[in-house]
Formats: C-alpha cells, sequence, structure tokens
C-alpha cells in the first residue's frame, strides 16, 4: 500500500485517461450522427405535401367546373358576359383559398388567364386555363396552365 | 525502486482484465447505433413507397410506339404497377386515389414473383446483387383478406423469424363488382304479379349488388321472399345477402315489412353462369307490373367497399 | 519479485466492472430507438387520416350513405360542438367505422369578412401533444346547400370554401 501512494510518477494513468476520453467523444459523435440521419430522412415523407398539391389541384378544377355552370344560370337573367362571371367566381374561390392556406402556413395563388366558350352543341362545352402555384417554404409547385374542361 | 524493468504480476492482472472490458465497450456500443438507424428507415421506406405506389398510381406502361395507364392490358411494356383506377383514362391526370380496380388487383395476383420483386422495388441492391426483402400485400375487410371475384387478395409470406418488420395501412374503395339501381316501378314481373325478373347478359365477374326502391305494397306486411338463378334457388348467407335501408340509417340486415319508401338491397356473390342468366325475386304482398325482364347490364355501375390495404415488408 | 498483496488487480477489477455494468445500463434503458421509429408512426397517421377524408370525399352514394360535401352543406352554422355534443354525427359515426383505434376531432375553417374562423364540429377530447391534422377543401354553392338542407347563407354568385382538418391521436 505504501508502495501505491509513493508512486507519484503517473504516467500510466494520464495516458488512459487519455485514451477513455478520446473513445468516449469519438462514441458521442457516432450517436449524434445516428440520431440526425434517422429525423432527417423520415421527416422527408413527412415535409413533401403530396396530399396538399394534389387536393389543390382537384379543389381547383371542381370549384372551376362549379363556376362555370353558376355563370351559365346567372347569364340568362342579367347581361355579365360568361368569362367575366367565371373570372370574379374564381377569384374569390382563390382569396378564400390563399387566406385558408396561409393560416397554415403555404402561399397559393389560383388565376384564370382564358376562358373559351363554346355555343355550339359540341362535346367540349367551355375551356378555362387557370394558373395555380404553391409554396410551403421547402416546395414550389407551379401549374400554368391547367386546363379544366366543362361540359355545360 | 525496483530497478529489475518487470512489471508487477498482479499489475498485469489488473491492466489486463480492464482492458479486455473497455475494448468489448468500444466495440459493442456503435453495433447499438448501426443497425438501428440505417436499415430500418431503409425498409420502412421502402413499405411506404410500395403502399403509396400500389393505392394512388393507376399504373404505366411504354412501349416505344404508345403508352397509357392500363398495363393489365400490356403487361410486358409495362413500367409501374398500381391499382388505383384511372377515371378518365384519355387523360394522364388521376386525381381521385384511393380507388382500387378489380381488373388491375386481379392481375396483381396472377403476377409472377420475380415482376412483383423488380417492378415494385422490394429489393436491396449490394453491390449490384438483388437480395429480395420478405413481403405482404394484402386488402383486407375486418381482419380477413377480401374475396375478388374468385380469388382472395393477399400475397407474399408470413413472416416467421423475429425480425423487426415494417407495415403501412391505407384505407380504400376495393371494387368488388357491380351494381344497378331500380326503381320498383320500371321493373317488370313476367308471370306472376309478386315475382319479377332480370335477365343478366353474360357472366359477371365480382359481385352483383341491386338496389329496388319504391315498392308497390298490398299491405302492411309485405316480405322478401327469395332469389332464383335459371330455376334454381339460391341459398341466402352462401349465396347472397340481404340489406334494408328504412331510415336515414343506412343499410341494415333484412328484416319483414318492407315499406313502399324503403330499399331492398340483394348483394349476390360471385358465381360463375354460361351466356346470360335469368335472376327471378320473389316477393310477397308486393306487385309489379307484367312486362319483359330488364337487362342488367344496361345500367351498370362499378361496386366499391371500403377496404384496408396492408403492406407488410421485412428484411 | 514483490510477493506482498498488491492492489492492482482489485483496481482493474473495479475498472473492468464498473464500465461493463454501465454499458449494459445503457443499452437496456432503449434510450437509443426512439427519434427514428417515432417519425415514422407520424407518417402513418398522416397518411391513414388523409385517406380518410379523401373516401369521404369522393366516394360514391352507393357505399357510404353521406359524402364529404353533403355533411359539410348540411351542418347548422350556428352550432358549435363541446365535449359530448357532437353536431354532425352522421360524419362522426363514419370516421369511427374508417379509423377505429384513433381518436379525432373535427374543425370547420372558413373565410368570413376577410379573416379565417375556425369551428368546433366534431369534439372528442383535447389532443395530445403527437396529433397530427389532416385538411381537405369543399367548395360549396348555394345550390348545394339548398339540396342538404343546410344554413349556409352564399350569395347566388359565389362559392364558398370550407377547409375540414381533421386532428387525430393515439387514445
Amino acid at each position: 500500500m505504501a508502495r501505491i501512494i509513493e508512486n507519484d510518477q503517473g504516467q500510466w494513468i494520464l495516458l488512459s485517461g487519455l485514451v477513455v476520453a478520446i473513445a468516449l467523444v469519438f462514441l458521442v459523435t457516432l450517436m449524434n450522427n445516428a440520431t440526425v440521419t434517422g429525423y432527417h430522412s423520415s421527416n422527408n415523407a413527412l415535409e413533401f405535401p403530396k396530399d396538399d398539391i394534389r387536393d389543390l389541384v382537384s379543389q381547383s378544377r371542381d370549384a372551376t367546373s362549379q363556376a362555370v355552370h353558376i355563370a351559365h344560370q346567372i347569364n340568362q337573367s342579367s347581361n355579365q358576359t360568361i368569362p367575366d362571371i367565371t373570372t370574379s367566381i374564381i377569384e374569390d374561390f382563390s382569396r378564400q383559398t390563399s387566406l385558408l392556406y396561409a393560416s397554415h402556413g403555404q402561399t397559393v395563388a389560383i388565376s384564370v388567364s382564358n376562358i373559351t366558350t363554346n355555343n355550339s352543341t359540341s362535346a367540349f362545352g367551355d375551356i378555362v386555363w387557370l394558373n395555380i402555384s404553391y409554396n410551403d417554404g421547402n416546395t414550389f409547385y407551379s401549374s400554368e396552365p391547367e386546363i379544366v374542361e366543362v361540359s355545360v | 525502486m525496483d530497478d529489475r524493468g518487470q512489471v508487477a504480476f498482479d499489475f498485469l492482472l489488473g491492466m489486463g482484465l480492464f482492458l479486455v472490458a473497455f475494448i468489448f465497450t468500444m466495440q459493442f456500443v456503435p453495433g447499438l447505433f448501426i443497425s438501428d438507424s440505417t436499415d430500418e428507415t431503409g425498409i420502412a421506406f421502402t413499405a411506404y413507397r410500395t403502399a403509396t405506389v400500389l393505392s394512388e398510381d393507376p399504373g404505366w406502361w411504354d412501349d416505344s410506339t404508345k403508352k397509357g395507364t392500363d398495363w393489365e392490358d400490356h403487361l410486358s411494356s409495362s413500367t409501374r404497377i398500381g391499382l388505383a383506377v384511372d377515371t378518365i383514362p384519355k387523360t394522364r391526370l388521376t386525381d381521385t386515389i384511393n380507388l382500387l380496380s378489380m381488373d388491375k388487383s386481379l392481375k396483381f395476383m396472377q403476377l409472377d414473383e420475380d415482376t412483383v420483386v423488380t417492378k415494385l422495388g422490394l429489393y436491396d441492391n449490394i453491390n449490384g446483387k438483388h437480395i429480395r426483402y420478405g413481403y405482404n400485400i394484402s386488402i383486407n375487410q375486418d381482419g380477413n383478406p377480401i374475396l375478388l371475384n374468385d380469388t382472395l387478395f393477399v400475397r407474399g409470406e408470413v413472416n416467421t423469424d423475429s425480425v423487426d418488420v415494417f407495415k403501412i395501412e391505407r384505407l380504400a374503395l376495393m371494387e368488388t363488382g357491380t351494381f344497378v339501381e331500380y326503381d320498383a316501378h320500371s321493373i317488370y314481373s313476367n308471370g306472376t304479379a309478386d315475382t319479377t325478373e332480370i335477365s343478366i347478359n353474360g357472366s359477371q365477374k365480382g359481385k352483383m349488388v341491386i338496389d329496388i326502391s319504391n315498392f308497390t305494397t298490398t299491405s302492411p306486411n309485405s316480405s322478401f321472399e327469395n332469389i332464383s338463378m335459371d330455376g334454381t334457388l339460391l341459398n341466402v348467407s352462401t349465396d347472397y345477402v340481404v340489406y334494408l335501408k328504412n331510415s336515414s340509417n343506412g343499410f341494415e340486415n333484412y328484416s319483414s315489412p318492407i315499406m313502399s319508401n324503403n330499399t331492398l338491397r340483394l348483394e349476390i356473390y360471385p358465381m360463375v353462369f354460361g351466356n346470360s342468366g335469368l335472376v327471378e325475386i320473389e316477393f310477397d304482398n308486393v306487385t309489379f307490373v307484367a312486362g319483359p325482364a330488364v337487362e342488367y347490364t344496361a345500367s351498370k355501375e362499378p361496386f366499391y367497399e371500403l377496404a384496408q390495404m396492408m403492406v407488410k415488408v421485412w428484411k | 519479485m514483490n510477493d506482498k498483496a498488491q492492489l492492482y488487480t482489485l483496481e482493474g477489477l473495479m475498472a473492468a466492472v464498473l464500465i461493463t455494468l454501465t454499458v449494459l445500463a445503457v443499452a437496456q434503458s432503449s434510450v437509443v430507438i426512439i427519434p427514428q421509429t417515432d417519425n415514422f408512426l407520424e407518417v402513418q397517421m398522416k397518411q391513414k387520416i388523409n385517406d380518410a377524408l379523401v373516401i369521404l370525399d369522393v366516394t360514391p352514394d352507393t357505399t357510404m350513405e353521406y359524402n364529404l360535401t353533403e355533411c359539410v352543406a348540411s351542418w347548422n352554422t350556428s352550432t358549435e360542438a363541446s365535449y359530448g355534443k357532437d353536431q354532425l354525427l352522421a360524419l362522426d359515426k363514419q370516421l369511427a367505422i374508417m379509423l377505429p383505434d384513433l381518436m379525432y376531432n373535427v374543425e370547420f375553417a372558413y373565410v368570413e369578412n376577410s379573416s379565417v374562423v375556425v369551428k368546433n364540429t366534431v369534439f372528442n377530447g383535447a389532443p395530445t401533444e403527437n396529433s397530427i391534422t389532416a385538411n381537405r377543401l369543399v367548395a360549396l354553392s348555394n345550390a348545394t346547400v339548398n339540396s342538404y338542407g343546410g344554413t349556409w347563407m352564399i350569395p347566388d354568385d359565389e362559392l364558398k370554401v370550407i377547409e375540414v382538418r381533421l386532428t387525430a391521436w393515439h387514445v
């Protein structure tokens, strides 16, 4: 026992202390790396808003077709033209949709770039050209033009 | 100080023991992290991707001259396999996801293992060699695989090892047959006034669902009696099921009486008959106008039922 | 060589035992696995509730009594749900069939006078921390509302956009 207390050179202890410290640092780095990789790779699926974009496009098409039908009805009793009424309904739809999407952090813009109405009884009916764009900070989507054919 | 240059024996023993424990720890701890992170997320995403492609994508085929989404008719040049219905085939848009088509599902069940594994990506690429994952794809209703025409929709093995299994469940509307809705005033009886006849031109794939509403009842306890197909009486609960909707609660199991504003639903399970069949539905205290049998295929639509798609993948 | 008992062996033994016990204690407490699998559970749940909303929206009449447009159109705009009092029983029942092991709330968000108004329509409890929300838009016109007997006030030449927010969490 006395020999241990007298022995104050301490090379071995210092060396092994250094080795243990370096090994601990290495292990902690490895553990952090693993956590970060797991987080990022599984976040990918949550981050890409495929359902939001698909929902936006399909609801815009549906709303456009409703708007065209309403426009045809109103046109029979007022002197506004069908393209004007349709454009104003879709603008109002775009305003409400942008506000709703903005409340959970995404910017959306829907606008009409062209409408052709078809007076003859052909298979097509009216055709509306929409510009849809979506941005949530990570993903930017735009469909210009989105062509919607409505048969009245 | 001992100057012979030897180390005390039990110093060696103690140091050796310590070094053994230390090196073991160094080697064990990284193993904990590696196997839990990289492999698991890889397989989890294969399961997610497979479930997404099957339930949302109608599939695609492409040979050098033409392309389209009806890969079930062009199997040799198919590039993607998906089960979703393509609602407007001439455009290449699929806005309605989660509607699964019976033709594509039946074709999927008939594919061989190689095609399924390659086209759906259920393998791991290690140095150029494909290592197959174990998988199990099924569409269930109430926990059991759904019966489509004549096949149960389940493919793949059952996992017996104690490896981690990754599963994803998606909700879908599965096309299980055809459906026609009749007003009781526009179907006719050919003979006895309380029996109506419907003729079916050719064998139908899947269930046949017939809805009849707006009955002409002759007494307050009208009821449904039986169905015969080409003269043979069908067996209730093995060949068909009957439901009645008598309020806004939806369809419930049939119980008499039938009021004139109720809707009766007959679900006839898939059966094979020759070129045409004649279905005779007999009631009690219900009358039909005399006339020829109406044709089932003239106004049939696809019939969808809620089901859960379960995809399980393991290494 | 000194043959009196030394302390070195004991030290080495103690050090070895200490290190091994620590490693085993850390490994058993399964702190390691949580971050990755938690995220995957969220992905699964989000996909499932989105599926539920999509199916409610596209289902033909023959499969389900009420589709999403009908449920939204027939809501009485002056009522709001609180615990125990649902305002849309039909929607609640259908969601219960499709999502049997989750608890959920449904809210409607719509625009009134250039600001977003959120109303509870199905309320089954307060959501926990790891709840996930899925959204779906429904556009209503006056004709649709009248045919389903609702009380939305929509001018004849406009469409009203309502966002259905389904928040779900594990029990």
